[in-house]
């Protein structure tokens, strides 16, 4: 009798065994699946976020003469804000305005805005960079008789890309 | 006196065997034409997902990189754009590291411009990036087995561009497509 189950035993569990291993290899293959899913959204909201970011510096520096409240010897201010929807954390941005570059013949402040996606401050699941130059020179700087028609506006921008 | 033994059997009948076996060999096939349905269905999943992936990224970098356009030269079935060089120094510093002050700084020097290309090569159906600049020339392959790309100004806004790109999937053709915002003043 022992013998009999015996048979029956290695088949069942070599049966088993095919269809255990075929049922995780194919999870396996959508845990990936999702992972790789799951960091494509972080990306997009770290970028967002960095976008926000320079909108924010942006309308602070059309709306405000006062900012960056900078002195004469200062070349560089910063500040950032967490981004929640309701008491859940998004992530958040971290501006820097760059005014090492504010007087003539540049004119010109360099604004960083680095995005964090993720609910935990002290380790995002994405980050990214992007940098801009905004024109603060009233006249052409080749021709001083001539309006700058790019006063007040972006001139240049770049994507830093993730870090 | 004689004792009758009766012998219990020790294996299997023949019938019990080849019915065993017959069970055993069903499974397997079954289980083996599954999984040959399942690897030719999964390669092809594989195959287009590459595509898909492919065609996100190109136009993850397209959109991206359209954001610094300081000019577009072309649209339609191809993206051209004028963009900063990021390799060059735009910034002269003297050796004590302050700022030279005494020259005309241009914040988009045509000498620091580089041309950039998306278009598709018809031969190969591939999306090549292609870039001519002061900095050299470079020329890369950022997706294959596309059918067209497609970019066009958005009417409704002065800084937004739509980036389409398309692949054959079985018989249908599929078309993703992203925003990008201009943002520098042209």
């Amino acid at each position: 009798m022992s013998r009999r189950r015996g048979f029956l035993l290695v088949s069942v569990l070599l049966i088993t065994l095919i269809l255990l291993t075929l049922g995780l290899t194919f999870l396996g293959k959508k845990a990936i699946q999702y992972r790789r899913a799951g960091l494509y959204e972080q990306a997009a909201i770290a970028r967002s976020l960095a976008e926000s970011g320079l909108e924010d510096a942006l309308a602070k520096l059309r709306r405000d003469l006062e900012f960056p409240p900078l002195s004469k010897d200062q070349e560089a201010f910063s500040y950032s804000e967490t981004v929640k929807v309701g008491s859940d954390r998004i992530g958040s941005y971290q501006v820097t305005l760059d005014g090492a570059r504010r007087f003539p013949p540049y004119q010109i402040w360099i604004i960083t805005s680095q995005g964090e996606s993720g609910g935990d401050a002290t380790s995002p699941l994405a980050k990214r960079a992007l940098r801009i130059e905004f024109d603060v020179s009233l006249q052409m700087r080749d021709d001083d008789s001539v309006v700058n028609p790019y006063y007040f506006k972006v001139i240049n921008f770049e994507d830093l890309g993730g870090l | 006196m004689f004792r009758v033994h009766e012998k219990k059997p020790l294996g299997f009948s023949l019938v019990e065997a080849m019915l065993a076996m017959g069970l055993v060999f069903t499974i397997l096939g079954l289980i083996s034409t599954l999984m040959r349905e399942y690897s030719s269905v999964a390669r092809h999943s594989d195959a287009r997902d590459n595509t898909f992936d492919g065609v996100q990224y190109a136009l993850a970098e397209m959109s991206h990189e359209l954001g610094s356009a300081v000019q577009v030269t072309a649209e339609g079935s191809s993206l051209g754009f004028y963009r900063l060089d990021p390799s060059i120094v735009r910034f002269p510093l003297t050796n004590q590291g302050t700022p030279v002050t005494d020259f005309d700084w241009l914040p988009r020097d045509p000498q620091q411009l580089m041309l950039v290309q998306y278009q598709r090569e018809p031969s190969v159906g591939s999306l090549v990036r292609k870039t001519t600049g002061p900095s050299g020339n470079t020329r890369q392959t950022m997706v294959e087995k596309i059918s067209g790309i497609n970019v066009e100004k958005v009417k409704s806004s002065p800084d937004l561009y739509l980036i389409a790109l398309s692949f054959q999937e079985d018989k249908r053709l599929r078309s993703y497509s992203t925003q990008a915002r201009l943002w520098v003043a042209q």
